[in-house]
């Protein structure tokens, strides 16, 4: 139903763009989509014009075959008069079809790959633009932004490749059409240049109040979809309260609302396509009558010096039904236009969200790589980060080179994360440096640097695919048997009889079928596989875990302390506990307890 | 296709009325649009025969002139009205729709056989009633009054020359079977095929998004954007050449219009020369035929829907049938016993329960036997992944185990009666399940005839009082989106506050305090403990703190469930968070 409440709201709009020469222009503002829009698609707008040239073509060689028509019938009536064939009228008739075909068919094709094109563009360059950016840069949700991807950029096809086309033809097809029936009739002519702008106006205003009625109705359309949804979502609550049959008869009772007050604001935008069929059906009768009387000889007027004949008369009466059916198309498309204009709005809200920091690859692209040390000291200066204005880390100092177990303690939201973000290389520092065995970690290629680090994050990814395929993102040379060790090691390994097939077996979409505690742990297994990292780092490992596994993911930690230097970010006191170093974060500033410190907090 | 028909059939039982009056209204105009270019062809015809005639007065023209008037009108109005109806008719079709697949989702969650709860498998059907909404109008409006009116105007053709009329008729007949077979298997697979393209695209899309901080770190961030641009490919290739078919199927329905006109003249013609037609009549049938595909055309305009549609049709189908079964199901248990709890009676009771989420997987309970004396206090506690919340749904009737007996209050659960069962258990737990509406509504689910008073006190019983009060709105605070946004332990408390309104006898908790901080856990626990006092109660829980005030702790482990001893061993509280 969507469209047609699209229609009402913008149906202001398709009129005056409908015959834009006819309506006098109005300083109307262009949402951002729109301007957008008009951007993205710009360079397949020459394809675009060349297929609507070509249906164009098509639609304007009604004239020649209405022509044969008309002169075969009046032919057959009076034999003294112009005269044609009847056999020879059918198969020109018949010739002239299939060449329109042909034309129509070429043309829709050139426009709907233009369109494919277009869309093709857009999509490659959002996916890019989101495998450039910062991981810690902020978005939407991934459903939102994947619904972007799927759903809104695919309305843009339509929008380009059939909604353009119409619009591109919609001076030229009528206006060729009245050329024609002028050359048998002026009157008939003006009577049909007077109608067809008459349309658009007619529907300009019936759309204003259509416009205005909907805005009255804006709270009570609330969304319906959105309301089932809502009581989907909840289910288990209204299946535990006994509420399903008084959901189900709300839901039934709000869709009578809805009803209800849409159809207010539908009465009056039906009216549009009123006009059209009132212009469209009095022309038709007016030429009829017109032509009728004419040729009664009651009338005479309206055409050049000699009286009306048949042929002239039915070749009007076939050509003014045409006359109109371009306006019928532009309103039957129209809502490409709004559903593509939309998408237009959403695509670009999300631009503006991509493109709010720096860029992720920036640092270090062009320089020339250093190889990275088999080992070294990760030293961080003065380090300042500042984030949507706000100070996160105001000066943190920290080195480390041995293999031990560290902890930075302190409150959430204090910049334990930023700092991390920092280490890996997705945020970038104000002031400061942070250098791994005495070099910047830009010379050392962003990417290699963060492939060189095993991270454990607060709430793991898992892909869609088997445990192999998912561990082996961390070490692709590793065989089942350190497979199924690191998921000894990480306490997990129970997974294997768990899942149906082991290692080949699958895990499902965000690690769908697995307890948060069995995806911390997994990916622990997965830290654990990344023999050459230099560093291990760890962001609340054991939030929401209960004391037996949180116990176990703290040995396992450990255990790979013994190897290499593990940062944990937390503030569960197990974790504390068992730590070689102990850091709080504090206003931004890293303070080290000592070891007496430690032990009396 | 069956699905759509069935679903058709449905709605005309449901609205008979909007959909039948929907149907004439719809023919109408349909009619008025061909009568008017027929009688004006001809008219014209027929006044050139009279000028011929050098001034006959055989030919009356007001008649003729009138009638013009008349279909003029009827086509005007006729559309308006049209319309209206039609789309009055189908948004009480969707309303209808809408709770049928609602009562339907609900069934499967019912009998366990809601596979997908995920957000975007909700949506999905959410969508596919949207679909469905051009099922009347774009499907069944179009292709009826195409199909009535062609086969009138055969018949009334038939009387001035049955070849022309035949030519006519098999025109249009080829003309609809190309839609149909459009709108059929091919178009089906295709339409099937864009869908998997596009979830595939959906899911490359969110994995990069949700993982990229993952896959930055553990690589793969270029094979998962490969793996998403080809996804992009393949959904751009399906998208191209379903729209490349839709195209062409109308390009050869307009061709086919004009085939019609050519051949239908020429069949004309050559009955005039016969002498089997007058010639007043052949302008007559070369209208009718220059009309008759505008039928054909608005059919075509939404042939490209028919395949998304029957898609869509297909799976609201089968929920709407089991929502159907499963209303048959609760009736069947309607006169169930009631549930009688008196001391010493055991308020609940399991034998030998084994569940396991699937056929092939290990099963989660494996002779699990539980009995709650009416009255007392029990905690379960487990590794994390062992069943408790299992547990907790299977005794509320929201899974159904494969083996064992469950008594609730003596009554056999799998007899006793859905509002029965309702009124005597429910659970309030780690899913918290706001409403997007306003405070009172959000309440007013578990008692709809609660009294504001009554609302007031649950929410003072649950702690919450103070935030409504400070509310402008009150009791009628919008929730959700775009409202009043409750914490993790404000949602607990609310929905302790819906399940004290319901007051029932046994109360399950479903790991009341995971995910909240310790001072709001314990404020959460102080109201559960004031609101339970002297009821049967349930816990299922790994924090220590939830322990506190209980009868018995058991331990569920491998599938059983064992009792531990009071006072709890060191061992014991080493498991559970003490925090």
């Amino acid at each position: 139903m969507t469209e047609n409440l699209a229609d009402v709201t913008e149906l202001s709009d398709t009129q005056i763009a409908a015959e834009g020469t006819a309506t006098k222009k109005r300083g109307r503002k262009k949402s951002a989509g729109q301007i957008w829009l008009q951007e993205a698609v710009r360079p397949e707008m020459k394809l675009v014009k060349r297929g609507a040239m070509l249906q164009g073509l098509s639609e304007i060689m009604w004239i020649p075959q209405a022509a044969l028509l008309a002169l075969a019938i009046a032919g057959l009536i009076d034999p003294h008069g112009p005269g044609l064939d009847p056999f020879y009228a059918a198969a020109s008739t018949l010739f002239l079809a299939v060449i329109r075909h042909v034309l129509r068919v070429k043309g829709g094709e050139i426009a709907v790959r233009a369109a494919s094109k277009a869309r093709h563009r857009l999509e490659i360059s959002l996916l890019s633009n989101l495998t450039d950016l910062s991981p810690a840069h902020e978005l939407p949700a991934s459903g939102k932004i994947a619904s972007i991807a799927v759903e809104h950029i695919q309305a843009i096809g339509p929008y380009l490749g059939r909604f353009l086309p119409i619009q591109a033809r919609l001076s030229l097809v009528p206006l060729a059409l009245v050329s024609s029936v002028a050359y048998v009739s002026w009157f008939a002519a003006l009577c049909l240049l007077v109608f067809g702008p008459l349309v658009p106006v007619f529907m300009a205003i019936v759309g204003i109040r259509a416009k205005k009625a909907s805005e009255r109705q804006l709270g009570v359309l609330a969304d319906m979809s959105g309301f089932l949804l809502d009581r989907l979502r909840g289910m288990e609550t209204l299946r535990l309260f006994g509420a399903v049959k008084r959901s189900e008869d709300d839901i039934r009772k709000l869709g009578g609302e809805f009803r209800l007050s849409t159809m207010r604001v539908l009465r009056i935008a039906f009216l549009s396509s009123t006009a059209l069929e009132l212009f469209s059906a009095a022309a038709i009768a007016i030429t009829a009558i017109y032509v009728g009387f004419s040729l009664l000889g009651d009338w005479a007027f309206g055409a050049y010096g000699s009286p009306l004949t048949l042929a002239g008369g039915l070749f009007m009466l076939m050509i003014v039904p045409e006359y109109f059916s371009p306006l019928r198309a532009f309103a039957a498309a129209y809502h490409d236009r709004a559903a593509g204009i939309a998408a237009a709005d959403h695509i670009v809200e999300l631009q503006k969200q991509l493109e709010s920091d720096s860029k992720h690859e920036v640092v270090g692209a062009d320089i020339d790589v250093v190889p990275l040390p088999v080992s070294g000291a990760l030293t961080i200066k003065n380090l300042r980060v500042t984030r949507g204005g706000r100070t996160i880390l105001s000066d943190v100092s920290l080195s480390i080179s041995e293999p031990e177990l560290i902890v930075i303690k302190g409150p959430s939201g204090t910049g334990k994360s930023s700092l991390m973000d920092c280490i890996l290389g997705f945020l970038p520092a104000e002031l400061g440096q942070i250098s791994y065995g005495g070099l910047p970690l830009s010379s050392y290629g962003l990417t290699n640097w963060q492939q060189s680090i095993s991270v454990l994050s607060q709430n793991p990814e898992l892909f869609h695919g088997t445990l192999r395929a998912n561990l082996r993102r961390a070490d692709k040379s590793a065989d089942d048997a350190q497979l199924t060790e690191a998921l000894k090691l990480a306490a997990v390994d129970e997974l294997l009889c768990k899942i149906p097939n082991g290692l080949s077996g699958p895990i499902g979409e965000d690690g769908k079928g697995l307890s948060l505690g069995e995806r911390r742990r997994f990916a622990l297994a997965r830290a654990a596989l990344r023999k050459d990292a230099r560093l291990i780092i760890a962001d609340e490992p054991t939030a929401d875990l209960d004391g037996a596994t949180a116990q176990k993911v703290v040995t396992a930690l450990k255990t790979l302390a013994h190897n290499k230097p593990v940062l944990v970010a937390t503030h569960d006191p197990r974790v504390v506990s068992s730590a070689d170093r102990v850091l709080t974060l504090k206003e931004g500033v890293l303070v080290e307890l000592s070891e007496r410190e430690g032990e009396q907090q | 296709m069956r699905s759509s028909l069935r679903i058709i059939w449905l709605l005309q039982k449901e609205e008979p009325l909007a959909f039948w009056g929907g149907l004439v209204l719809a023919f109408l105009p349909a009619a008025a649009g061909i009568a008017l270019l027929a009688v004006s062809g001809y008219f014209i015809t027929a006044t050139a025969l009279a000028g011929l005639s050098a001034g006959a007065v055989a030919f009356n023209t007001s008649s003729a002139a009138g009638s013009i008037r008349l279909y003029a009108c009827m086509r005007i109005f006729g559309r308006y009205a049209e319309r209206v109806i039609t789309h009055d008719a189908t948004f009480r079709f969707l309303a209808n729709l809408r709770s049928g697949v609602f009562r339907g989702l609900v069934a499967r969650a019912d009998n366990g056989t809601l596979s997908q709860r995920s957000a975007t498998a909700l949506s999905r059907v959410v969508s596919d009633v949207d679909q469905l909404d051009g099922l009347f109008l774009r499907l069944v409006v179009p292709l009826a009054s195409a199909a009535i009116i062609t086969g009138l105007t055969l018949v009334i053709l038939w009387q001035y020359s049955p070849m022309a009329s035949i030519a006519l008729g098999a025109v249009q007949a080829a003309g609809l079977t190309i839609l149909a077979k459009s709108g059929g298997h091919r178009k089906k697979a295709q339409a099937r095929k864009l869908n998997a393209a596009r979830d595939a695209l959906r899911v490359r899309v969110s994995d990069l998004v949700r993982g990229r901080r993952d896959l930055s770190v553990f690589g793969g961030l270029e094979q998962q954007r490969a793996a998403a641009l080809k996804a992009v490919d393949q959904l751009d290739e399906m998208q191209e050449q379903s729209e490349l078919t839709d195209m062409r199927n109308q390009a050869v329905i307009s061709t086919m219009s004009q085939v019609m006109i050519a051949v239908t003249f020429l069949f004309a013609a050559y009955a005039y020369q016969q002498g089997q037609m007058e010639l007043k009549h052949i302008a007559l049938f070369a209208f009718v035929a220059m009309a008759l595909p505008e039928l054909l055309i608005s059919v075509a305009n939404s042939a490209g829907s028919w395949s998304k549609m029957s898609g869509a049709a297909d799976r609201v189908r089968s929920l709407l049938s089991v929502g159907q079964d499963n209303e048959a199901l609760h009736n069947a248990r309607r006169n169930s016993e009631t549930p009688a709890f008196e001391n010493g009676s055991n308020a609940l009771l399991l034998k030998d329960i084994g569940f396991a989420y699937t056929p092939k997987a290990a099963p989660i309970l494996n002779g699990m036997d539980l009995r709650l004396p009416t009255g007392s206090r029990t905690v379960v506690i487990g590794p994390s992944g062992s069943g408790k919340s299992t547990l907790a749904a299977i005794v509320a009737r929201l899974q159904t185990p494969q083996n064992g007996t469950i008594q609730i209050g003596g009554v056999d659960l799998a007899e006793l009666a859905e509002d029965k069962l309702r009124a005597t258990l429910t659970v309030v737990g780690q899913r918290t399940q706001i409403f997007h509406s306003t405070i009172a509504e959000n309440l007013r689910v578990a008692r709809e005839e609660a009294t504001d008073s009554e609302l007031w006190e649950a929410l003072a019983h649950a702690g919450l009082k103070e935030l409504v009060e400070s509310r402008n709105e009150k009791l009628e605070t919008r929730l959700g989106e775009g409202g009043l946004g409750l914490s993790g332990g404000e949602g607990r408390r609310l929905a302790l506050a819906r399940a004290y309104l319901r007051d029932p006898e046994i109360w399950i908790a479903d790991e009341l305090t995971e995910g909240l901080d310790h001072a709001t856990a314990d404020t959460v626990l102080v109201s559960f403990r004031a609101m339970t006092r002297g009821k049967t109660v349930l816990m299922v829980s790994h924090r220590a703190s939830e322990l506190e005030g209980a009868d018995r702790v058991l331990v569920l482990e491998q599938g059983k469930l064992s009792e531990v001893e009071m006072p709890l061993s060191q061992e014991i509280k080493d498991r559970l968070r003490d925090d």
